[in-house]
């Protein structure tokens, strides 16, 4: 071999070995661990939606048994002539969009045909008015509670002077298509549900039985039968 | 030429065998035996703060504004119907672990902050990869997704350079079922040149 060829030869195996040792002394680097991590969602997260004014008009019409009185006009405005032992004539209208009405003519609780309603006891079922998200706690349930405000549950329209008086209340959960099948009560009621997490929520009604009797049509749109003050309080009261 | 193939060979055959030898030295380290590869991480559970009721809404109670509602007497009742329109809560929270790992870097293995370009983390659980379990309803998990902050360093001298790094967790709450207490484990990977 020529002394070239020799010095080709040590410069091809100096660059090849330059190469393995760059690539030797810089090693891939890693290096692993791991860390065990906890959290704690039994404290408890709960959240109450509830509406906060409410404004109802109720439609009397219904309160006629159907196909026994004869109606004249068109809602909202009926007017209907049921035949009674005394001959006396119920008149209901609906005005409007938040007052109601009630009745004038003489509406009596007793005695009447057609007239299927006792009015000093109508229950009023307000579906979907509360809501709760709620994970942990106390326990794994969520207890909902209903006051009703002795001070404010007469309902008054003054243009007719008609009054309403809500003289019970009930509370569950879900809604209803038909009178509760509890008895209201006077004073708090309450119901208690799984919780049903946060992203999901557990919906409810309230109930209001309305005393009626003494309801008087009002006189004019939007004459609506208030109070001064809130008619019931929801809040929670176990989580 | 035949003496130059003759050198080549040689020293191919040294160097594939300083570098296996190198590279079996890597595995070893591999399983976190050596003093290079240990990345320091405590041994005791990190607690992160639970959930707070401000991360997900505005307040406890939300008043609700609805529209009228229209009251029919059907079945011995006045019946009204209607919709509560339920603001969304946010079912995302993170939680930043501070300083999760540490790696002390010998001056001698001539490697430093910069030889490490990668940091990776995940968790793993009984509930599967990405998800936080709770042992009590395996059914429930939180999905965690992991987010590993570039390494910091946080001394050097002579003698090494001490590496350390957060790891951000983003937990998404929208499957938790029930309450409970949700373990895991964030694995960290450091990877580099």
């Amino acid at each position: 071999m020529s002394l070239i060829s020799r010095s080709i030869t040590r410069i091809l195996a100096g660059g090849l070995l330059t190469a393995f040792a760059a690539s030797i002394s810089q090693p891939a680097a890693a290096a692993a661990g791991d860390v065990s991590v906890e959290i704690d969602l039994t404290g408890g997260v709960t959240i109450l939606y509830y509406q906060s004014t409410l404004k109802v008009a109720i439609d009397t019409t219904g309160f006629v048994t159907a196909g026994t009185c004869a109606s004249t006009g068109t809602a909202p405005n009926v007017y209907f002539d049921c035949p009674t032992s005394a001959a006396a004539t119920i008149n209901a209208s609906v005005t409007g969009v938040t007052g109601l009405v009630g009745t004038s003519g003489g509406p009596t609780t007793t005695g009447t045909a057609g007239f299927g309603t006792n009015l000093s006891a109508v229950p009023l079922v307000l579906n979907n008015v509360w809501a709760v998200r709620a994970l942990g706690g106390n326990t794994a349930n969520t207890t909902v509670q209903v006051a009703l405000q002795a001070a404010n549950k007469t309902l008054t329209a003054p243009a007719s002077g008609g009054t309403i008086v809500l003289n019970g209340i009930d509370l569950g959960t879900g809604s209803l298509a038909a009178a509760p099948g509890t008895a209201p009560v006077t004073t708090t009621k309450t119901a208690t549900f799984a919780d049903p997490g946060l992203t999901t929520t557990q919906a409810g009604y309230v109930v209001l039985n309305l005393d009626m009797s003494n309801a008087k049509a009002a006189s004019a749109a939007g004459a609506a039968y208030t109070a001064t003050g809130p008619q019931y309080v929801i809040s929670i009261t176990s989580t | 030429m035949q003496a130059f193939l003759k050198t080549h060979r040689l020293v191919g055959s040294l160097a594939a065998a300083v570098f296996c030898l190198c590279q079996a030295s890597e595995a070893a380290a591999a399983v976190d035996t050596g003093p290079m590869r240990v990345l320091g991480t405590t041994s005791a559970t990190i607690q992160l703060p639970p959930i707070r009721l401000e991360e997900l809404a505005d307040r406890a109670v939300e008043p609700i504004s609805a529209a009228p509602r229209r009251a029919v007497h059907t079945n011995g009742a006045l019946i009204a119907n209607g919709q509560l329109s339920l603001p969304p809560i946010r079912t995302q929270i993170t939680r930043t672990i501070r300083s999760a790992w540490t790696l002390r870097v010998p001056a001698a293995r001539g490697m430093t902050a910069s030889s490490f370009t990668r940091v990776d983390a995940h968790v793993e659980s009984a509930a599967g990869n990405d998800r936080l379990a709770d042992p009590q309803h395996p059914d429930s998990g939180i999905v965690v997704e992991v987010h590993a902050k570039p390494a910091q360093v946080v001394s050097m001298d002579k003698s090494a350079t001490t590496l350390q790094g957060d790891i951000e967790l983003t937990l998404d709450i929208s499957d938790i079922k029930t309450a409970g207490r949700y373990t895991g484990r964030v694995v960290i990977t450091l990877e580099g040149t």
